[in-house]
């Protein structure tokens, strides 16, 4: 592409004839450098945008929602029921199925294997901030029509079409739960090895997530495997289309392969402790 | 599905989930929270360790590491998502347009003065940018019905600002370039 950058040689060229760029010779773009003070009197004085008297020239900021005496109206009624519990309410971010199939594409997902928070976190384009109340991913339906990929993936939340849209290309989609310090363990797990601790049990959910999780329709990773099997032919009559065999398909160990509740990351086993360094792993002494 | 539920029944897995679903709904505070587990006892109580190395699990480590940099594509016969990888290196064109490290087309919104002035910037440019800003404004005339556009180049960056949202239209004209 040599001869298309004929700007910036053009601009190197230039750069040679002239002398040597060092700090002594170096100074900021005319106006690009904002005066931070503000002259009093004599000094430049006036009003400076902040006007006459008052709260507005103090710059005295008032607290949000005060009324300068009112009753606020935050204040005004004595029951607001909707936001209550709001901070304790967990948090699922989205992803679409087209944001999936891009990963996909773009080589940043491998299909291959199967799919879970850590792999659409090491992927560098989606981040998970347990601190922040976010529980893991949802998977939505935009992109629904152009999802062509056969792969075994856990998210946490994901609705009947999601669901019909995996399962049609052969797919396995299963949902399941994660307490924060395992998301906190999957959301990068190299920096959690890094800390040399012993990898813990994961969490079993909440009385509030139990439902959800050990029911078939929603593919919960507590409900019974035959009630699963079964779903799976069901939406695949009320959606139209021939289920695939996943048990005749070549890659059925992948797309079998399951995380025991228990456990956090897969094939790693409670108790064992990962050493990154030495590449080796602590086990118990048989 | 039956062949998975017979590998789950094999690994002893169904009989676990049955016996923890049980005793999740009796007994609703177990195995929930970390606080409801032991203290550390004296040392003597636990087993002894030792490293394994190059274990059989090592794989499943190095599934868990990220790449240290972005991956390139792979060559496939068709992108679902409408992602192209760069066909064209602009000889014919006289331009070209790079690709982002994310291998994505370089064509961003600025949007200013909330949300009151929208700018298409393009971004990546090299070559000949004039002739490109040429062929861009042609693209977003047609797309407002002829109605004149205004654009402005920096040819030291590689830039063209054009002014409206048309991201979507100039993206899709320069994948269908080639670029």
């Amino acid at each position: 592409m040599a001869h298309l950058r004929e700007t910036s040689d053009k601009a190197l060229k230039l750069l040679r004839t002239l002398p040597r760029v060092q700090i002594g010779n170096l100074r900021p773009n005319p106006n690009s450098k904002q005066n931070d003070k503000r002259g009093r009197a004599q000094h430049g004085g006036d009003k400076h945008g902040a006007g006459n008297k008052g709260s507005g020239q103090r710059q005295n900021f008032m607290r949000l929602g005060y009324e300068t005496g009112n009753q606020p109206f935050y204040m005004r009624f004595p029951y607001e029921p909707y936001y209550k519990g709001h901070h304790m309410k967990r948090q699922y971010p989205p992803i679409s199925l087209l944001q999936l199939q891009v990963l996909i594409d773009t080589n940043r997902i491998d299909v291959s294997q199967p799919v879970d928070i850590s792999t659409l976190c090491n992927s560098g384009l989606l981040n998970l901030k347990p601190a922040e109340m976010e529980y893991g991913f949802q998977l939505t339906d935009e992109g629904l029509d152009n999802f062509k990929a056969k792969i075994n993936i856990e998210v946490q939340y994901a609705n009947e079409a999601v669901i019909a849209a995996i399962e049609r290309n052969g797919g396995v989609i299963r949902t399941a739960y994660y307490d924060p310090r395992s998301l906190h363990m999957l959301s990068n797990a190299k920096k959690w090895f890094e800390k040399g601790v012993p990898i813990p049990n994961r969490m079993m959910p909440p009385q509030d997530a139990l439902d959800y999780y050990t029911d078939a329709k929603n593919r919960g990773y507590l409900a019974n495997p035959e009630e699963i099997s079964k779903d799976r032919l069901v939406l695949a009559q009320k959606y139209g289309y021939q289920l695939p065999r996943i048990e005749d398909d070549p890659s059925f160990a992948m797309l079998s392969a399951a995380k025991d509740p228990r456990q956090v990351f897969y094939g790693l086993e409670p108790g064992w402790l990962i050493n990154v360094v030495d590449k080796t792993i602590v086990k118990r002494k048989k | 599905m039956a062949a998975s539920t017979k590998l789950l029944l094999g690994s002893g897995l169904c009989h676990r989930l049955a016996q923890l679903t049980r005793s999740l709904h009796t007994q609703p505070a177990q195995l929930s929270s970390f606080r409801s587990s032991k203290e550390v006892q004296s040392l003597e109580q636990y087993p002894e360790v030792e490293p394994v190395e190059s274990a059989a699990a090592w794989k499943f480590v190095e599934r868990l590491l990220p790449p240290q940099t972005v991956p390139r594509p792979v060559a496939k016969t068709d992108y679902p998502s409408g992602w192209q990888p760069q066909k064209s290196d602009g000889s014919e064109s006289g331009y070209f347009v790079a690709r982002t490290k994310n291998h994505m087309v370089p064509v961003y919104l600025h949007t200013r003065f909330r949300g009151q002035r929208r700018i298409t910037v393009v971004r990546r440019v090299q070559g000949d940018i004039w002739a490109l800003e040429k062929d861009l404004r042609a693209v977003v005339e047609q797309a407002r019905n002829g109605k004149l556009c205004a654009t402005r180049v920096n040819e030291l960056s590689g830039q063209i600002h054009i002014h409206g949202d048309y991201v979507d239209v100039l993206r899709e004209h320069l994948k269908a370039k080639g670029f």
